[in-house]
């Protein structure tokens, strides 16, 4: 058996100390934990937030009266839902003042029931016109989406053959999208077209989504890209023109807003967290610093041997910061696994629960994290350290050491 | 012949509710290489603050201490610990052994803080306990009788050395225990290999003989008279009358004044 070395003093101390080791590893875990797991909850929420903003692409909504909360939730994280117009609002909106682009689509929401897989947000759009979902699909698949085929979203439960049942139909899946962090991961995507065949499905099904008499023409909200005026002025133009048509009281989205406000939403549990994050650390740190002061105490006799038998003021500060500095790491690393297993697995449920955008963010970035992790815990657990350090760095040791003997 | 240890009105003072007092009081000491020398003493008498005046653990109020030609004042922390670790060996008045670490590890240790310079450059070493290297059938008669247990390390010259600390000490039994597993006397007897292990000029023993009865003060004090013998200079505190034998000379110290006893 090898005999002891400077090297392996620190870790011998630690071995033979197992319950105040334990102590130590587990105060140090939870530190780490809040912090590696806040920073990756926050990391997560603001790529949620990025993508959406990505998805947002309109810079107006038009949308009938009284929906703008639940056109506000399919944009953010919401749950699915079902709305539309009554009559033919686009042309009108197309000609109003400010209004540069225009394209429909329409909202339907499918059954948590025996008819369906599960609960989606089915998305009508028209390839030819949108300039929301389009560009995202196409940058994902390449081929033409057909009538009657779906392209799913991250989170949807594809059949083994390729397909999901909605209203009793089996629908074909063309392509399923990568995640983007938003309701959109839980919402399947058809051509315009083939919103009548889902109507008609519905009806079938004994639960008619939209009467069959707007089954053809119903449009749930129409997004606009204003030609450089304000969104305000556009929709201000957009309610002068419709009430021509006899159409008032429409409803209006601004996703800038919606992405301010949630920002807003995020920044605030952002700072919240940090606060609760920093009042716990010092907490834990003082826990530390205690711990590791009573045990100098503890230990000035074995500190006073060190120094008789020829061991450098250097030599006990640098068995005192290995000795923090591995039951930093140890701490750190099963903090950062522990936070890793409750986080990692449950983006969708966390993105449920939050209802805030939320998107898993990349290898690299989860990477730094746990690396900003490691560097945390150890450098609380030197910080735990330093008063002792500072006490053995005295000019005279023996005078604080002799206490001990 | 140079002095091992020189003091030279030597002195320290301490605060006592406001007054200053002095434990060692203007201390002239010498001491020859190869020279025992025992402190006799009632307790609080500045005896343990002389030696660890002579140590440098203690910066002295006045005078100088001059070890192996180097006046220990005059030297930083690392030269000092140095020092202590390669010129001086330091037998405490209370157990300082290391709770966490064998017996073995804690006879070990100050070597291992040595590093590689207390190896042998000739492989594989034969030393007795004064540090000499000798054939094993030079071994003094004198000491106990002891059968060598079998060595599982003989490639390590530091734990061979250990282990021959030890027997000389009749506790290489004990190499695996951890102190709390130790009597009082066992205690003493590894703080005095430990002290031995890396063969030093000037030892120091506080109380060697405290814990011991009367058959491990004799293996004790033989074991120190023959590592003054051996050249090494001994400074000892003691209390025990039959200790005294082994000595070269013995001084009284009383109220930190140090004389002739």
């Amino acid at each position: 058996m090898p005999h002891v070395t400077l090297k392996s003093l620190p870790f011998e101390n630690l071995k033979r100390k197992p319950f105040r080791t334990a102590a130590l590893v587990i105060v140090v875990t939870m530190l780490t934990v809040a912090f590696y797991g806040g920073a990756l909850l926050a990391t997560n929420l603001k790529a949620g937030l990025n993508s959406m903003q990505e998805r947002m692409g309109a810079d107006l909504m038009v949308v009938p009266q009284n929906t703008g909360t639940k056109a506000e939730a399919l944009l953010t994280s919401g749950s699915s839902s079902t709305f539309y117009f009554t009559n033919d609002i686009e042309r009108a909106v197309a000609s109003a003042d400010g209004v540069g682009q225009v394209t429909a689509q329409t909202y339907i929401s499918s059954l948590a029931a025996a008819c369906c897989d599960e609960k989606v947000q089915i998305i009508g759009f028209d390839p030819a016109t949108d300039f929301v979902i389009e560009p995202w699909i196409t940058s994902q698949y390449d081929g033409a989406l057909k009538d009657g085929e779906v392209v799913a979203g991250a989170n949807i439960n594809v059949s083994a053959n390729g397909t999901i049942k909605l209203y009793n139909h089996e629908f074909p899946v063309a392509a399923q999208l990568a995640s983007a962090g938003t309701s959109l991961d839980n919402s399947v995507f058809v051509n315009e077209t083939t919103i009548p065949a889902v109507v008609s499905y519905s009806a079938k099904a004994g639960h008619a989504a939209i009467p069959a008499e707007y089954a053809d023409k119903a449009i749930s909200a129409v997004l606009i890209r204003t030609d450089g005026a304000e969104a305000k002025t556009v929709a201000a133009n957009i309610a002068e023109t419709v009430k021509a048509d006899g159409v008032t009281g429409l409803g209006y989205v601004y996703p800038g807003g919606v992405t301010a406000s949630t920002k807003a939403s995020l920044d605030a549990i952002i700072g919240y967290a940090g606060l609760f994050l920093a009042v716990f650390w010092i907490m834990g740190l003082v826990v530390l610093l205690a711990v590791f002061a009573s045990a100098m105490n503890e230990r000035k006799r074995e500190f006073a041997a060190y120094r008789i038998m020829g061991a450098t003021r250097g030599m006990l500060v640098g068995v005192i910061v290995r000795e923090s500095a591995a039951v930093g790491l140890i701490g750190g690393v099963i903090g950062i696994a522990g936070a890793s297993l409750a986080i990692l697995p449950f983006n969708t449920l966390i993105g449920q629960r939050l209802q805030l955008p939320y998107l898993q963010t990349g290898v690299a970035t989860v990477l730094a994290l746990v690396v900003a992790g490691l560097v945390f815990a150890v450098a609380t657990g030197l910080a735990a350290s330093v008063v002792s350090a500072v006490r053995l760095s005295a000019p005279e040791t023996y005078l604080t050491l002799r206490e001990g003997e | 012949m140079d002095a091992m240890l020189e003091t030279h009105d030597l002195t320290r003072e301490f605060r006592r509710r406001g007054k200053p007092f002095a434990a060692v009081d203007h201390v002239n000491l010498t001491v020859a290489p190869g020279e025992f020398v025992a402190i006799v003493g009632r307790s609080g008498n500045g005896k343990s603050t002389l030696l660890n005046l002579i140590t440098g653990l203690l910066r002295p109020t006045g005078g100088s201490v001059t070890v192996d030609g180097r006046d220990v004042a005059s030297l930083d922390d690392r030269e000092a610990s140095a020092m202590r670790n390669r010129t001086i060996g330091f037998v405490t008045q209370s157990a300082t052994l290391l709770a966490n670490l064998t017996v073995l590890d804690n006879v070990i240790l100050p070597a291992a803080m040595a590093g590689d310079a207390l190896r042998d450059t000739d492989g594989r070493p034969d030393m007795d306990a004064t540090g000499d290297a000798v054939p094993s059938a030079s071994r003094d008669d004198d000491m106990p009788d002891v059968i060598a247990p079998e060595r599982l390390d003989d490639d390590d010259p530091l734990t061979f050395r250990a282990h021959d600390l030890l027997q000389s000490l009749q506790v290489d039994d004990l190499a695996g225990c951890y102190p709390k597993e130790l009597s009082g006397g066992e205690m003493r007897r590894v703080s005095i290999a430990r002290a031995l292990m890396n063969r030093p000029k000037l030892l120091i023993a506080d109380e060697p003989t405290g814990d011991l009865d009367a058959e491990s003060t004799a293996i004790v004090m033989r074991l120190l008279r023959d590592v003054a013998d051996g050249g090494t200079a001994v400074l000892m505190v003691t209390h025990d009358p039959d200790a005294l034998a082994y000595v070269d000379r013995t001084l009284r110290m009383d109220r930190g004044l140090l004389s002739e006893a």
